[in-house]
C-alpha cells in the first residue's frame, strides 16, 4: 500500500516515463497479446496499470514501428493480437534500458550519500 | 451455451455500445483512425477473453455476465486522457456522434430520430422494466386517487397507491445505482431518477391537492400533473417495446434494420492488418 503521504501525481507522471520501457521488456520476454500485458503489469507492486492506458500505448507502438503483431484466431469474438519487437523496437529497448540503469544508479548513489561519478 | 456459438444480440449490441462509445472518446481526443480501431479491437478481445473464462467456470453468457465485465473495466471516459500524447493527430472535422443510419434517412430527420430506437442496444435492465411499470401503475392508480376521491372512496385507492410506488421508488433506486455504475453501457437515467422522484413528487401534489382540494383548481392541477407523467411513462413504454421489437426482429437476417460499423460480428474485424506494423 503507497505511503498517504507520497504526492500520488508524482507517482503517476513516473509510471507514465517508465510505461514505454516496461511494455517493451514484456513484449521482448515473449510473443503476447495485449490484455497479457494489461495482466502482467498490473501484478507489478508500484505499477498499478489498466487497459486504458495500456492499449493506447500499444498502438502507439505499432504505429511508430517499434512493436509488430500478428493474428491469430479466437473460438469466438475477434482474433486475437500477439505483439512482438520489431527490430527498431528492440533498439528503442536497449537505449531505454541503458538510460534507466543510468538513472536509477545515480538516485541510488544520491540517496544513499555516496559520491557521485560525473560523466566527461 | 458453447463458446463457438453465436452470443445471444443483447449482448453483442452492448459490446458494440461500449466499443463504440470508447471509440467517440478516441475520436474527439483526435486519436488517428489505425489507432482507434487497434485500442477498439484489443477492448473486444478483452471483453471476450473474460468471458471465455467466465464461460470455462461454467457461467452462463448472458447480459448481467457481459455488464459485470464491462462495469469491471475502465470506462470510456477513462480513454479521453490516455496516457500517451497523440502524434500525428487526424484533423477531427466534426466530433459529433456518427449517425447510426448514414443512408436513406439522412434527409428525414423525422425518421432518423425514430429509427434510432431501433438501433440502439436493449438500454433498460430487468428493475428498469419494473421501473416502467411500477410507475405507470402508480401513475394510473394515482388519477383513480383523485377520481375515488371525488367520490369518497380515498383509502382505498391510497393504500394500492403508495404500494405501488413504493415499488417503483425502490425499483428506481436500483436502477439508478446500475446505470451509474455500467460505464455507459445502461442509459435511462433520467427516468430512473424520475422514478426515484415519484413518491415525493406524488406527495407533494397530494398536500397541494389536499389544500385546494376543494377548489376546481386544485383538482385540474393534480389532473394535469397526473396526465403529464402518464403520457410521459407511456411515452417510455412505447420505446421499450421498440427496443424489444428490434432485438426480436435482429434475429432474423432479412429484418435486420441496419448494419452499423462494428468489429463484433466478424471473426477479424474489419480494418486489421494481418500481418506487421499497423
Amino acid at each position: 500500500m503507497e505511503d498517504a503521504t507520497v504526492d500520488t501525481t508524482w507517482l503517476s507522471q513516473m509510471r507514465k516515463g517508465i510505461l514505454e520501457l516496461c511494455v517493451l521488456s514484456v513484449v521482448t520476454r515473449e510473443e503476447t497479446y495485449g490484455y497479457e500485458i494489461v495482466e502482467t503489469l498490473g501484478k507489478i507492486p508500484g505499477m498499478e496499470v489498466t487497459e486504458s492506458t495500456i492499449y493506447p500505448l500499444l498502438a502507439r507502438l505499432c504505429s511508430e514501428g517499434l512493436l509488430k503483431h500478428r493474428m491469430a484466431k479466437s473460438p469466438n469474438g475477434p482474433a486475437r493480437r500477439y505483439y512482438s519487437l520489431s527490430v527498431s523496437g528492440q533498439k528503442r529497448l536497449n537505449e531505454l534500458s541503458s538510460a534507466w540503469s543510468t538513472i536509477v544508479d545515480s538516485v541510488s548513489s544520491l540517496l544513499s550519500h555516496k559520491e557521485i561519478s560525473v560523466a566527461s | 451455451m458453447e463458446l463457438n456459438e453465436p452470443y445471444p444480440i443483447e449482448v453483442t449490441q452492448s459490446i458494440n455500445a461500449f466499443l463504440d462509445r470508447i471509440e467517440q472518446v478516441l475520436l474527439n481526443r483526435g486519436t488517428p483512425r489505425a489507432e482507434r480501431m487497434s485500442i477498439c479491437a484489443e477492448v473486444e478481445t478483452q471483453i471476450h477473453t473474460l468471458i471465455e473464462r467466465k464461460v470455462e467456470a461454467g457461467v452462463a453468457i448472458n447480459l448481467d455476465l457481459v455488464i459485470g465485465i464491462i462495469e469491471s473495466m475502465d470506462p470510456p471516459e477513462s480513454y479521453a486522457g490516455a496516457a500517451e500524447p497523440v502524434v500525428n493527430a487526424e484533423p477531427v472535422l466534426h466530433a459529433d456522434p456518427v449517425p447510426a443510419f448514414s443512408k436513406k434517412t439522412k434527409a428525414n430527420p423525422i425518421l432518423v430520430y425514430f429509427r434510432s430506437f431501433l438501433n440502439r442496444p436493449p438500454r433498460t435492465n430487468p428493475e428498469l422494466d419494473w421501473v416502467a411499470i411500477c410507475g405507470l401503475v402508480a401513475t394510473c392508480i394515482g388519477l383513480l386517487f383523485i377520481a375515488g376521491g371525488l367520490r369518497g372512496r380515498r383509502e382505498e385507492a391510497a393504500v394500492f397507491g403508495f404500494l405501488a410506488l413504493f415499488a417503483g421508488v425502490l425499483a428506481s433506486g436500483i436502477s439508478f445505482w446500475r446505470i451509474r455504475h455500467s460505464n455507459g453501457l445502461l442509459t435511462g437515467q433520467r427516468i430512473a431518477s424520475i422514478g426515484v422522484l415519484m413518491l415525493p413528487l406524488v406527495i407533494v401534489n397530494l398536500i397541494l391537492g389536499a389544500v385546494l382540494f376543494a377548489s376546481p383548481f386544485g383538482r385540474f392541477l393534480g389532473a394535469v400533473v397526473m396526465a403529464v407523467a402518464l403520457i410521459y411513462l407511456n411515452y417510455r413504454m412505447v420505446q421499450y417495446a421498440l427496443h424489444w421489437l428490434s432485438c426480436y426482429s435482429a434475429k432474423s437476417p432479412d429484418a435486420e434494420p441496419s448494419k452499423p460499423e462494428s468489429n463484433t460480428d466478424s471473426a477479424v474485424p474489419s480494418g486489421m492488418i494481418i500481418e506487421g506494423n499497423v
